[in-house]
């Protein structure tokens, strides 16, 4: 999994019928140090977050398995928000 | 397998069902040649009770973890499998 904090969401109406009633967030993914890792990507949400939240995601074709029985076309997925993350002093 | 340090640990209440009651590491990759951390950051379940500052190894592909979680059903796809108690370099790179 990978880190990242939400920093908006995106509307599409007009998508792929497997992929009604998603929802999806704009991400920045970041490292551990809080350091930016690239654009800001699209993201499913499967925890309901909100703005600003740090959370993990998953990415490639388990990003998808939250969705089971139905498979859906999604590669990167939001799964769990960080209430608290503790790092080795250096 | 990444080769990587146990850097953090992360708490989260509100998340998928697969992940309730796994513990979520912070891997940080060593870059073996270079001999240091990469700065990048990988959270993976652990399944062997490694602790922070340990050098771990990590499956990092969801056909694998499904393997070591047994759950084929399971949208974890990074596991920390080994606590590295040393490691021999034999011949030069």
């Amino acid at each position: 999994m990978i880190l990242g904090r939400v920093i908006g969401k995106v509307v599409a109406t007009q998508k792929d019928q497997k992929l009604e009633g998603a929802i999806f967030r704009l991400v920045q993914l970041i490292t551990h140090h809080g350091k930016k890792e690239g654009s800001p990507v699209v993201a499913v949400d499967f925890v309901q977050c909100g703005d600003s939240d740090l959370v993990y995601l998953v990415k490639g074709r388990e990003a998808s398995f939250p969705w089971i029985p139905e498979e859906a076309p999604i590669d990167l997925a939001i799964v769990g928000i960080v209430d608290k993350m503790e790092k080795l002093s250096s | 397998m990444i080769y990587g340090k146990v850097v953090g640990h992360l708490w989260s209440t509100i998340e998928e069902k697969e992940f309730v009651g796994k513990k979520l590491l912070i891997i940080e990759p060593i870059d073996l040649a270079a001999g240091k951390l990469t700065g990048e950051t990988i959270v993976a379940v652990d399944t062997v009770d490694a602790g922070i500052g340990e050098i771990v190894l990590v499956v990092y592909e969801g056909g694998s973890a499904r393997m070591v979680l047994n759950d084929e059903k399971t949208s974890v796809e990074a596991v920390v499998v080994g606590v590295v108690d040393h490691v021999k370099v034999e011949a030069a790179i």
